[in-house]
């Protein structure tokens, strides 16, 4: 297994999705799934990757779906606190700007 | 580039030309039949077949571009593009692949083989509201230049990042 970590906290109204480790497709079905169970328990998800020392496609991917099952409930998912080669990705494939959270919730982080 | 001792290879030779000769120790075990046309042979290869296996490729892709001399900056954008050419090695193709990196004109070289077919490079990045196909773009942004090739068993995508 790979050193890939998720861990969940609620806040009022929103659940914060911490990730740590290294995201590749073989963390990309827990991520999804961890992912889609928090939006179905709040209607902001907001995903910390200050931990995250890595990311690729296979961790898009999840993010997107997500982003997805959002939109379908009108429930939102943003992504924090990216730097380095995952802020990359993200810049790369346009889904930072995507996912990026309003700045009266980012204070909140 | 100066090539400092190789821990994990019996042949320190990994530099251009130098080195070619059948000194032993060189054969390199793999699923696949070495072409033979370019890049040294050595301990300068790592085979993959399962999605756990990524890790330990970006780990190898780490330490041996550190030995050839590119900047951690350089490698972390190498890692990306080597962990999404082995993932679609491991999404669209069965058996596996292999890797082989060398410095070659002052430019890192990364040969990603497996039994897939020839990947259709040239396509825009997706938008960002789609769930996949972004990997072979994203090599295309990283990467100073790409090949992709048929070879005997399978198909062989070049990478190149100058050093």
């Amino acid at each position: 297994m790979g050193n890939f970590e998720a861990r969940t906290s609620a806040g009022p109204g929103r659940i914060t999705v911490t990730l740590a480790g290294e995201c590749d497709l073989a963390a990309r079905e827990h991520l999804t799934a961890i992912l889609l169970d928090a939006l179905t328990r709040a209607r902001a998800v907001f995903v910390d990757l200050a931990r995250l020392t890595f990311m690729d496609s296979s961790g898009v991917h999840s993010l997107i779906t997500a982003h997805h099952a959002a939109k379908h409930t009108g429930a939102h998912i943003y992504v924090v606190n990216a730097a380095g080669p995952v802020a990359s990705v993200l810049e790369l494939t346009g889904v930072g700007a995507l996912l990026r959270a309003p700045a009266e919730e980012r204070r909140h982080v | 580039m100066s090539e400092p001792f190789d821990g994990d290879s019996m042949t320190g030779s990994s530099g251009d030309a130098a080195g070619s000769g059948s000194s032993g120790g060189a054969a390199v075990p793999g699923p696949f039949g070495d072409e033979g046309t370019s890049g040294p042979s050595g301990g300068d290869g790592m085979s993959y077949e399962a999605p756990d296996d990524l890790r330990a490729v970006r780990v190898f892709v780490t330490e041996r571009a550190l030995a050839l001399g590119m900047s951690e900056a350089r490698i972390d954008l190498l890692t990306l593009a080597v962990s999404e050419l082995t993932t679609n090695t491991l999404q669209h193709t069965t058996g596996g692949g292999h890797i082989r990196l060398f410095v070659d004109g002052g430019r890192l070289v990364c040969d990603v083989v497996d039994r897939g077919a020839e990947r259709p490079f040239g396509r825009a990045m997706p938008s960002a509201e789609a769930v996949g196909g972004r990997g072979l773009a994203i090599v295309e942004r990283i990467c100073d230049d790409v090949y992709t090739t048929t070879v005997p068993g399978g198909t062989l995508v070049r990478i190149c990042l100058d050093l």
